[in-house]
């Protein structure tokens, strides 16, 4: 796959027939590929799997039935859903890599060889291991609990929960920062 | 090395592992702001090159956030975000003498009743939850088993879940029930003095203070009168006999719709055709069918925050149809002195609605 930002972009924007959607589609690209392209270098290691995710991003918002709606929500909204479709491509995407052993990922074979115990991965996957995420959850300070569920689980954006808490967009950052922390370590320490 | 490691050798250690953990957490909330800036980027890279515990942790920390998607569409998960600030946890039933002191028998009632029994949610500990909304508000809200309520204008649930039962009391107002079935778990709900027991089903219940009314938009429901206990003290337990006399209990079938209120209660089964016009407020309309306007102001001041009265004794009977929008009352008047013989005076403390031909007083 070309790794060039005009070829890919060209690609995903063919998955769009309608003229409008199609135009509206290019005033989102043009809004947050920057942003999106930052995000999947932190995310990602490799350059073609960044591509790959990238492209199925905008094909994914393209087939959208409502993106009127998601669009109307604002620029953060638009980039905070973005980033959701983007992350759930890159969890499929390490678990197919983790199936076939793909040596593309460093962490997860660095993982497999230095752990022998259980990964986040399938800790979480069980069920018991879902209600003990549920209960740190609500363990939470409040307001805590509330920014990070707003954002990982209604996918809203910072602006969206801080209008709703009626707190700063940094205060719903360190908030979800505090939420995640205590999440990792909890279901770290109960595993141990 | 791995994280867990780390932390048995020595404080130092430790404390370098969390303090990884927490960089490592700040900066997946910040590359999730969306405005991650290239200066930003540029450090978390030199970060993560840094040494190979950094790498681990911010893999590790993305790698939580991205399986815990797994949450997503966890009934218990959207509760703890749905709730409102008068969730109560359980330490502090204490308060409850001064609860029942203030609320009516039934309250009384259920908190006594609740506060004795062995409640363990999912979360390990018995909760309740409020959800209340302010005149003219309408909200829908997701509970633990999947079902949901909608609350209409100046009402309040009152939801206590545990492991054998779900029961829930309309303190007051209207609600729209969609409950799912757990035949492991009967779900109950307590309105004035009607017991409503259903299994799985759609319902709509209506507490106006007198009188209770309930449509069953589907499947059944057992409705049967509770007694109103008064005077309770805190410490004492009562409970509502599950096998009290059958012949008080009322079953409704869908399409039904029945009141009940101290005296009387009186059903119709063949309710069918107007239960639409019952849940018209769920999606912001009422429906009126030659309706005599004081019934129509009475509903309306439901969901007004400026009082409506009508001034005329002679247009008091005046039957009134048609559908409204509940969210905008100055449009509802407005709409129906045009097509009614009335006016309506906008004062400063309301609305005072005058026969047509009456002089307008000032």
């Amino acid at each position: 796959m070309s790794t060039k930002k005009a070829a890919a972009t060209v690609i995903y924007l063919d998955a769009c027939e309608d003229i409008r959607r199609h135009e509206r589609l290019v005033r989102i690209v043009e809004e947050h590929e920057i942003a999106l392209r930052r995000f999947l270098r932190i995310r990602l290691a490799n350059r073609s799997d960044r591509e790959e995710i990238v492209q199925e991003v905008f094909v994914r918002l393209c087939r959208h039935a409502n993106l009127e709606d998601k669009v109307s929500r604002g620029v953060e909204s638009t980039r905070a859903y973005l980033f959701k479709i983007a992350t759930n491509l890159i969890r499929d995407m390490n678990r197919r890599a983790k199936v076939r052993y793909s040596d593309k990922h460093e962490y997860f074979n660095d993982q497999t060889a230095a752990d022998k115990r259980p990964s986040v991965e399938s800790q979480v996957q069980t069920s018991q291991t879902l209600d003990q995420a549920v209960g740190i959850i609500d363990s939470l300070p409040k307001k805590c609990a509330q920014a990070f569920i707003l954002s990982r689980f209604r996918g809203m954006s910072y602006r969206e929960i801080s209008e709703r808490m009626g707190v700063s967009c940094s205060m719903v950052e360190k908030h979800i920062s505090a939420a995640l922390f205590e999440i990792r370590n909890e279901l770290v320490n109960d595993h141990e | 090395m791995n994280w867990s490691m780390t932390m048995s050798k020595k404080t130092k250690d430790l404390e370098n592992a969390s303090n990884r953990s927490r960089i490592a957490a700040g900066f997946v909330a910040r590359l999730y702001s969306g405005d991650l800036s290239s200066v930003e980027e540029e450090q978390i890279e030199d970060w993560l090159a840094d040494n190979d515990a950094n790498r681990r942790e911010f893999d590790r920390m993305v790698q939580t956030w991205d399986e815990l998607d797994a949450l997503s569409n966890q009934p218990e998960i959207l509760a703890i975000a749905d709730w409102n600030d008068t969730r109560v946890s359980r330490r502090r039933w204490p308060n409850r003498a001064s609860l029942a002191a203030t609320g009516t028998a039934i309250v009384a009632l259920v908190a006594v009743l609740f506060a004795g029994t062995e409640l363990l949610d999912r979360f390990g500990s018995a909760s309740e939850y409020v959800y209340t909304t302010q005149v003219g508000e309408r909200r829908t809200v997701s509970l633990s088993d999947g079902s949901e309520v909608t609350l209409n204008t100046n009402s309040k649930i009152r939801v206590v879940y545990g492991p054998d039962a779900r029961n829930i009391t309309l303190e007051y107002g209207e609600a729209f029930f969609d409950i799912r079935r757990d035949p492991t778990r009967p779900f109950q709900l307590i309105a004035g003095n009607s017991l409503v027991t259903v299994l799985g089903t759609k319902f709509n219940v209506r507490w106006s203070g007198l009188d209770v009314t309930v449509a069953v938009v589907e499947g059944l429901v057992a409705v049967r009168p509770v007694p109103v206990v008064a005077g309770l003290s805190a410490g004492s337990v009562a409970a509502i006999e599950p096998d009290q006399p059958a012949s008080e209990e009322v079953l409704l079938e869908s399409g039904s719709f029945a009141v009940f209120s101290e005296t009387l209660s009186s059903t119709d089964k063949n309710y069918a055709a107007r239960m639409d016009d019952l849940q018209g407020w769920r999606f912001g309309f009422i429906r009126f069918d030659s309706d005599p306007l004081y019934e129509v102001i009475g509903e309306l001041n439901r969901y007004s925050t400026t009082t409506i009265s009508i001034a005329d004794k002679d247009i008091m009977e005046l039957p009134i149809s048609g559908i409204f929008s509940i969210d905008d009352i100055d449009k509802i008047l407005t709409g129906l002195e045009a097509v009614f013989p009335i006016d309506v005076i906008r004062r400063f403390d309301g609305y005072s609605i005058v026969s047509a031909d009456s002089e307008e007083m000032d």
